[in-house]
C-alpha cells in the first residue's frame, strides 16, 4: 500500500483527476494505440502458443528464442518471474518423474521435449497477462467473443495474482498447522494427497466463493442488463 | 415513497432450516436502517435477498419500487473489484449501461469526488489501502446514482479514519434522499444517522429498543479505549525498555524484535522497529495500526512465512523459519475460514493434534470452552463467517502453543461469541501462553499487558494502564 495525496474532500478539484482537454485527447489517443498493440499481442500469443504444439521438433529452438525474448520483455515490465520459474520447475519434475516411472530412462529425451512444449504453450499467455491490462484484453476480446465470455476470460486473468497469494497463504498456514507438505515432506509421494486435501481443496472453495462474489458484484452493477457494452476510454 | 418492502418473507437454508420466518421490512426514501443480529443469523443473506431476490427461492412478497436503484457493498471489497485502475473500476457500471465513453469521465470524477478519493483516474487499485478500496467500491455504486445503499459490516473492515470518512459520505447521501441499510454488530459509530434499528432474531426482524447508551455496549466491550485514550496511556519507550530488561531477567522471554526494518513487496514503504520490543510468557500484546500499516507483514516475518526484513527477530531463541516451531507456535491469519478443509468441525481441530502427536481430548475441551460443541459434527464449510472464524481459532488454540499470533481475530464476531473468545484468550495467557493480536483500532486495553502501536511506519511499545472494572 502506498500513501497517496490528501483525500480531504474540500481540497478536491476536477483537475486533480481528469487531465486538461488536450491532455485528455492525447490520453485517449494513447489508449487507442495501446489497444491496437494489445490486439496484436493477443494474436501473437495465440499463434505462439499454438506453434508450441504444431512446430517440428528441430524448430523448437526458434520458439525457445522468441519466448526468451518475451521473458526479458516481461521482466522489463516488472513482471515477477520467480513464481513462473517455480511452476516450470515443479511441472518439469512431475512430468519427467512420471515418464521415468512409467517408461524408464529410455524415453527421458521425449519427456524433456514434452515439458518444453508445455512450457512454450503456457509462457505466451503469462506474458500477455503480465504486460497487458485485463481491461484492454477485455475490450479486444469483446470484439470477438460474447461480452460475458470476454468478461470471464479477462477476470480470470486479473484474479491470477490473487489466486497465487491465496494459495501461498493457505500453504503457509497449513504448514504451521503441522501438515506434511513442506518441500522435504513432499519428496514422499504419500504426502501428495495431503497437499491436495489441505491446500488445493480449500483453494478450490475460495475460488468458487470468489467467482460467486464477482458474479454478484458484476450483476449488481448491471452487467447482464444490456447486450451491448461501451468501454472506459482511459487505459 | 416506499423503495423496497419485504412482506411475510420466508426462506429456507438448505433442506430443513428456516432462515427467515414472516420477515417484514419497509424502506422509504431517505431512511437509514441498521440491522444487527447474532453471527450466522442471516444478515448478509438478507441484504443479498433485498438486492437480488431472483437468486433466492423464497416465499412471501418482496416489492421493488420502479424507481429503485440499489447499490451494495459487501464485507470484503477485494472480492467486488473487477478492474485494475480506479477510473475503470468506477466506470464498470456505466460500461454495462452502455454510457458513451466520453460521457463516463465527468460521471466517474463526480462519484470519486463524493467519496473523497482525489486520485488520478489511472491510479492502480492495488495501490489503495483497504479503507480507500472501500470508498472506491462506494464510488463504483454511486456512479449510477442508486437511491438505496446496502452496506455489510463496515466496522469490522475499516479503521477509525475509514469509518469517519464513510459516515460523512453516508450522511451526505441521506441528506440527498438516498436510503441506507447497514448490517452491523457495532452500531455505535452510526448512531447519529440511524432512523430505525432492527434486531434479526429467530428469522424475524424486531425493532430494537436499545437506548443510545446501550448501543455503545458492544463498542465499549471491544473498544474500551478510543485512540486518544490509548495515547494517554502511553509511557515512554525508555521506561518500557527498562521494565522489559527486568522482566526478561525474571520471566521467559519468548520473542524479541531488535532494530527491525521490514520491506514491503513493492519496496516503497517500510515498517521500522527502532528499539527492542519483546514478548514474555503470560503477556497479551495488542498490535494496533491503521489499515495497510504492516501488521500482517510483521506477523509474516515473526512466523517465518516471509523474510523481507533486516535486523534481529528471535522467536523461542531461534531465527524464524516456516515449520521450525511445530506446536509451540499458533497463528490465526486474516479470513481464517481459508484454512478449513475437513468434513467436520471435530476433525478440523483434530488435524493439528494428530500431526503434532497431542491428545485428541484437547479438541473437545476447546470446543466446550468456545461453546462450539453443538457444531462438532457439522461441516465447517456450511457455517457462517463468524462461526468459521471461531472454528479456525479453536483449531489453533487446541494445540496449546507457547505463542499465539492472531491477525485481526475479532473481525465479524458478535457480542455472543466475543466474550467466549476473550475468556479463552485470558485462560490461555493465565496458563503461561503469550498472545499478540492485531487490530486496526486500539481495543481491549483492560486485557493487555502492553500494546505495540504502529504510527508513521514506526512501531513503538507502550504500557497500557488497566481500568479497574
Amino acid at each position: 500500500m502506498i500513501h497517496l495525496k490528501s483525500t480531504k474532500r474540500d481540497k478536491y478539484t476536477l483537475t486533480n483527476l481528469v487531465p486538461e482537454k488536450s491532455a485528455l485527447n492525447n490520453a485517449i489517443l494513447r489508449s487507442k494505440q495501446k489497444l491496437i498493440l494489445c490486439s496484436a499481442a493477443i494474436a501473437f500469443s495465440i499463434v505462439l502458443s499454438m506453434s508450441a504444439f504444431l512446430v517440428l521438433q528441430q524448430h523448437l529452438g526458434y520458439l525457445l528464442l522468441i519466448n526468451a525474448c518475451l521473458l526479458v520483455h516481461a521482466w522489463f515490465c516488472q513482471a515477477k518471474l520467480a513464481p513462473l520459474i517455480k511452476l516450470f520447475i515443479f511441472q518439469s519434475l512431475v512430468t519427467i518423474g512420471l515418464y521415468v516411472l512409467l517408461y524408464g530412462q529410455d524415453r527421458l529425451f521425449e519427456a524433456v521435449i514434452v515439458v518444453t512444449r508445455i512450457i512454450l504453450v503456457m509462457l505466451p499467455s503469462w506474458w500477455l497477462a503480465s504486460t497487458q491490462s485485463s481491461h484492454q484484453i477485455s475490450q479486444v476480446l469483446s470484439l470477438l467473443l460474447p461480452t460475458k465470455w470476454a468478461f470471464v476470460v479477462t477476470t480470470s486473468i486479473k484474479v491470477l495474482p490473487f489466486i497465487g497469494q491465496e494459495a501461498r497463504d493457505i500453504y503457509h498456514i497449513q504448514c504451521l498447522r503441522g501438515a506434511r507438505i513442506t518441500p522435504k515432506a513432499l519428496m514422499n509421494p504419500i504426502n501428495w494427497y495431503e497437499l491436495v486435501k489441505c491446500v488445493l481443496f480449500p483453494l478450490l472453495i475460495q475460488l468458487l466463493s470468489l467467482s460467486k462474489h464477482i458474479a454478484h458484484s458484476a450483476n449488481q452493477r448491471h452487467f447482464d442488463k444490456s447486450s451491448t457494452h461501451t468501454h472506459w476510454p482511459l487505459n | 415513497m416506499t423503495l423496497l418492502a419485504l412482506h411475510q418473507v420466508e426462506l429456507q437454508l438448505g433442506s430443513s432450516t428456516d432462515l427467515y420466518q414472516n420477515l417484514n421490512l419497509q424502506i422509504n426514501a431517505g431512511e437509514c436502517h441498521c440491522i444487527s443480529g447474532a453471527t450466522g443469523c442471516g444478515k448478509t443473506t438478507l441484504l443479498q435477498l433485498m438486492a437480488m431476490p431472483n437468486q433466492f427461492n423464497y416465499q412471501g412478497e418482496i416489492t421493488h419500487s420502479p424507481e429503485l436503484i440499489i447499490g451494495m457493498i459487501m464485507q470484503d471489497p477485494h472480492v467486488q473489484l473487477v478492474r485494475e485502475t480506479i477510473g475503470a473500476e468506477v466506470a464498470f457500471g456505466l460500461e454495462n449501461l452502455s454510457v458513451p465513453a466520453l460521457d463516463m469521465l465527468p460521471l466517474v470524477e463526480q462519484a470519486l469526488a463524493k467519496v473523497g478519493l482525489a486520485f488520478p483516474l489511472n491510479t492502480p487499485v492495488t495501490h489503495l489501502s483497504l479503507g480507500q478500496k472501500y470508498r472506491l467500491m462506494l464510488a463504483a455504486q454511486l456512479v449510477f446514482e442508486p437511491n438505496l445503499m446496502l452496506i455489510d459490516e463496515p466496522w469490522a473492515q475499516l479503521d477509525n479514519q475509514g469509518i469517519t470518512e464513510l459516515c460523512k459520505v453516508l450522511t451526505d447521501l441521506l441528506e440527498t434522499g438516498v436510503s441506507v441499510v447497514i448490517v452491523e454488530h457495532n452500531t455505535a459509530p452510526f448512531t447519529d444517522m440511524i432512523d430505525f434499528q432492527w434486531q434479526l432474531t429467530s428469522g424475524a426482524l424486531f425493532c430494537s429498543t436499545r437506548s443510545p447508551q446501550a448501543s455503545h455496549d458492544f463498542a465499549d466491550k471491544i473498544s474500551r479505549h478510543s485512540a486518544s485514550l490509548c495515547l494517554d496511556d502511553k509511557m515512554s519507550v525508555n521506561m518500557m525498555q527498562q521494565k522489559n530488561v527486568d522482566a526478561a531477567a525474571q520471566s521467559n522471554c519468548l520473542l524479541t524484535l531488535s532494530d527491525v526494518t521490514i520491506r514491503y513487496a513493492n519496496q516503497i514503504a517500510t515498517l521500522h522497529i527502532s528499539e527492542t520490543v519483546s514478548l514474555h510468557a503470560g503477556d497479551i500484546v495488542g498490535l494496533f495500526g491503521e489499515n495497510g500499516c504492516g501488521k500482517t507483514s510483521l506477523f509474516n516475518q515473526i512466523v517465518g512465512v516471509s523474510d523481507e526484513y533486516k535486523g534481529q527477530i528471535s522467536l523461542l531463541g531461534k531465527t524464524p523459519k516456516l515449520g521450525l516451531f511445530g506446536a509451540n507456535l499458533g497463528f490465526l491469519m486474516q479470513r481464517p475460514s481459508r484454512q478449513l478443509f475437513e468434513m467436520t468441525v471435530q476433525q478440523e481441530l483434530e488435524f493439528s493434534l494428530k500431526r503434532f502427536g497431542l491428545p485428541l481430548a484437547n479438541a473437545t475441551e476447546i470446543l466446550t470452552q468456545l461453546n462450539l460443541l453443538p457444531l462438532a459434527s457439522h461441516s465447517p464449510h456450511k457455517l457462517s463467517y463468524g462461526q468459521q472464524h471461531l472454528v479456525a481459532l479453536a483449531s489453533v488454540l487446541c494445540i496449546k502453543p507457547k505463542i499465539l499470533l492472531l491477525d485481526d481475530p475479532f473481525a465479524g464476531l458478535d457480542n455472543h461469541y466475543f466474550p467466549l473468545v476473550i475468556n479463552a484468550l485470558k485462560h490461555f495467557a493465565e496458563n503461561g501462553g503469550a498472545i499478540i493480536f492485531s487490530s486496526h483500532r486500539p481495543i481491549l486495553s483492560s486485557l493487555l499487558s502492553k500494546c505495540w502501536l504502529i504510527e508513521q511506519q514506526q512501531l513503538t511499545e507502550h504500557c497500557v494502564l488497566k481500568r479497574v472494572s
